[in-house]
């Protein structure tokens, strides 16, 4: 085999590709992405026992078609330190040279055929949405799950596909986020039930090769793996495995309730002005709501107290309630700052609310004194 | 001023003051006639025999043959224990308990109200026999240290007062095995330097002893001068809340030990209940018969004081030790740290109508406790209660 390169381009490919291994797998093949230019593209492959992926690569010339095994380590360093804009990559029957202007390295060639076989993405029904949502789903929930658990499923990211909509929940049993949008099904796609929870290891990776292009991502979802597919790049994950606690009843419908309104940038400037002194362990901050304003106060010992005030559009009764000031933090920190956002409240004990239009919401259960 | 309560040889005392056909006979609470188990407490006609707490029952029985045995009634010696705490509440709320028999209380607060110390140590051993029926030795000191000396120096029914300007001269003609933390050994150390008197240990200076005896000097020089700034602190303040059992015999059976260490968790938490305290970190604690110890800890997702909960966390590392039916087992612990007050907690999204239902389970369980003894009721996995060994307190 021998191609040559333009290294940002092709450097970019690797390091997505490079994610999935990881650098002390017990076979030592996986530690490598292996290129295949033996076909009509050119594609990059790397998996785990979990995750696998491929990328198809452009601006890549062929001169002997091929395959070849490229070690994550020192190829990466050799793509990152180089000062060639581009490179040539042969490989031998004992030795993989590669070759710019100014340098050449060789490195020992491992046999490409034992590489396991990354499946291309062959599925026929499946879910489309655009890589601009889907960028939205993984951020605006990623940061509620909890990797801690002893209940493996609050790990992932629950994604749910059914006719022309998707959700994605996340939750660590204490604040949950839904995000939901337009997406469509193909071939009849749905998922059933909530077992399509994935690790976020993999949603992190989705959202990074999917980048700032506006495309299309497919995906499909089977019993035990998930698909995702873009121009460029498949990726399948298997699935984190565990019972996903029913979140639908997590959601209130309340008929009597009070509403909150505000936006984004002022309203987390003074949740961020009165944590400076919370509760280091508990973090809460006590929200007093009154008609036409909210007044937010921390108060710990040995460290100090703090009143911050705030006009919001409230007309309902004071409402005195203590919320963990990172969880509402976490609620701000992935929007902008001039979006409307509401806070639905029906008492001291009972969850707020935060909502914005577009169908993305976080649950935020509060601190009360134990009954 | 401090007062140091100590109740005279309590378990036996107890027993013999419900079954008045064993005053005057060497009794022993622990252990069995046949030989089995170790002393818990004893008489003290038994005392007489060379009979000493933790002594084998069979030593026991060979120093005196015609002793008789009982059961311990732990239960029902925490019942009596809390009546002598009463007793201790209407004087002062600053009181520090050592174990059931034993309580350290400050009265410096109150004197005004009470009346001088030497009359609430005077008060409270009286109400002491007329109320419970017993009697305790009561030390009255300027502090911890040479109150509880006081204490112990005329058992049984004492009473030593030791004004602040008689400390030194109190202190001075004791042995320096007084001194807490002078064993055995270090008591032969000090008589290799000519010093077996309290007094005699007051006339080094800190530097020689510092000479002789390194980082532990500072603290025999203070002690030797009276001086001890150690305060009384209540059970309510306490960093931490535990409770053990040693067997009696070492244990085999998993199963055994484990519901063991259900009935420490539950009087763990219902003291946690009881002080409106919750916990974040739990403990385990092992001692193998070799007397190899380990300790286990936990942090826990959220402090709490529910009985489930800290169970929960108590039986995950009781089962990430892996122990096997053939070890045997000396000792097992369980204790709770890093407490704070009861205030606010975060709610759960998804188990608070289970969280709710476990505290109202436990509010009775608490209920039934204060009425009937915490014995009278227990989990499914504590019935199987082992017959043997000793109750843990």
């Amino acid at each position: 085999m021998k191609i040559s390169f333009s290294r940002p381009s092709f450097a970019q490919a690797f390091q997505i590709a490079s994610a999935v291994t990881s650098p002390r797998s017990p076979k030592e093949i996986l530690t490598n992405v292996k290129v295949d230019a033996s076909g009509e593209k050119v594609t990059l492959m790397a998996t785990d026992s979990e995750a696998g992926i491929r990328i198809d690569l452009e601006d890549v010339e062929v001169m002997v078609p091929g395959k070849a095994l490229l070690p994550v380590l020192r190829f990466g360093n050799i793509l990152r330190e180089s000062s060639d804009d581009r490179l040539v990559v042969e490989s031998s029957e004992n030795q993989l040279d590669i070759s710019g202007s100014q340098s050449e390295f060789h490195l020992p060639n491992v046999n490409p055929d034992a590489f396991p076989t990354v499946a291309p993405f062959v599925e026929e029904s499946y879910f489309e949405v655009s890589s601009k949502l889907f960028r939205e789903l993984v951020r605006r929930t990623v940061f509620a799950t909890d990797t801690e658990s002893t209940r493996y499923a609050l790990g992932g990211v629950l994604l749910e596909m059914n006719g022309e909509e998707i959700i994605a929940v996340a939750t660590d049993g204490r604040r949950l986020a839904k995000m939901s949008g337009p997406g469509k099904s193909v071939g009849g796609f749905q998922t059933s039930g909530s077992n399509v929870i994935v690790p976020i290891k993999t949603l992190s990776l989705m959202e990074k090769s999917i980048g700032d292009n506006d495309e299309v991502v497919q995906i499909a979802a089977r019993q035990n793996d998930i698909l995702v597919r873009t121009q460029r790049c498949m990726i399948f994950s298997r699935l984190v495995e565990g019972r996903y606690p029913n979140w639908r009843q997590v959601i209130p419908s309340r008929t009597e309730s009070y509403n909150v309104g505000s936006i984004v940038g002022p309203f987390f400037t003074s949740v961020r002005q009165a944590s400076i002194v919370a509760d280091q362990e508990s973090r809460g901050v006590e929200f007093n709501f009154q008609t036409g304003n909210v007044t937010m106060q921390t108060a710990t010992a040995n460290v100090g107290e703090s009143t911050v005030q705030l006009p919001v559009a409230y007309d309902g009764p004071e409402m005195k309630m203590t919320l963990n000031g990172s969880y509402v933090g976490d609620f701000f920190r992935v929007l902008e700052p001039n979006t409307n956002f509401s806070i639905n409240l029906s008492s001291n004990t009972e969850p707020a609310i935060f909502k914005l239009e577009d169908g993305y919401l976080n649950v935020i259960m509060p601190m009360a004194r134990d009954r | 001023m401090i007062l140091h309560v100590d109740m005279d040889a309590f378990y036996a005392s107890v027993e013999q003051r419900d079954n008045p056909s064993l005053i005057g006979k060497p009794v022993i609470v622990g252990g069995s006639a046949d030989g089995r188990g170790v002393v818990a407490a004893s008489s003290y006609e038994a005392r007489k025999f060379g009979i000493f707490s933790a002594m084998s029952a069979h030593r026991a029985r060979q120093l005196c043959p015609t002793a008789i045995f009982i059961r311990p009634r732990i239960d029902y010696y925490a019942k009596v224990s809390r009546e002598l705490r009463q007793i201790f509440e209407e004087f002062t709320p600053i009181i520090e308990p050592l174990s059931l028999d034993e309580a350290f209380l400050d009265v410096t607060g109150c004197m005004q109200a009470k009346g001088s110390a030497v009359h609430i140590g005077r008060e409270i051993k009286s109400l002491v026999r007329e109320r419970l029926n017993l009697t305790a030795s009561v030390g009255v000191a300027p502090n911890k240290f040479v109150s509880k000396i006081a204490s112990d120096l005329e058992k049984p029914n004492g009473f030593v007062v030791v004004m602040p300007e008689q400390v030194q001269a109190f202190l001075d003609p004791l042995p320096v095995s007084r001194i807490w933390g002078v064993g055995k050994v270090k008591e032969q150390m000090f008589k290799r330097f000519a010093i077996s008197t309290i007094g005699q240990l007051r006339c080094m200076s800190l530097e020689t002893l510092q000479q002789l005896f390194g980082t532990s000097a500072e603290h025999y020089w203070t002690l030797s001068h009276g001086i001890d700034h150690r305060d009384v602190v209540p059970d309510r303040d306490a960093k931490s809340i535990s409770n053990e059992t040693t067997f009696a015999e070492d244990l085999h059976d998993t199963e055994d030990l484990k519901a063991w260490l259900v009935l420490l968790v539950e009087q763990v938490s219902q003291r946690l209940r009881r002080l409106d305290r919750i916990g974040k970190t739990i403990e385990l604690k092992i001692r193998f018969a070799s007397f190899k110890t380990i300790t286990r800890s936990l942090t826990l997702r959220r402090p709490t004081n529910v009985t489930k909960e800290l169970l929960e966390g108590a039986l995950q590392v009781f089962s990430s030790q892996h122990l096997h039916d053939q070890e045997s087992i000396r000792l097992i612990g369980f204790g709770v740290s890093n407490l704070s007050p009861d205030g606010l907690v975060q709610l759960e999204l998804f188990d608070q109508a289970e969280r709710e239902q476990q505290k109202s389970i436990d509010k009775v369980t608490d209920e039934i406790a204060k009425k009937f003894g915490k014995h009278a009721l227990h989990r499914a996995t504590a019935v199987k209660k082992p017959s043997k060994g000793n109750e843990p307190e």
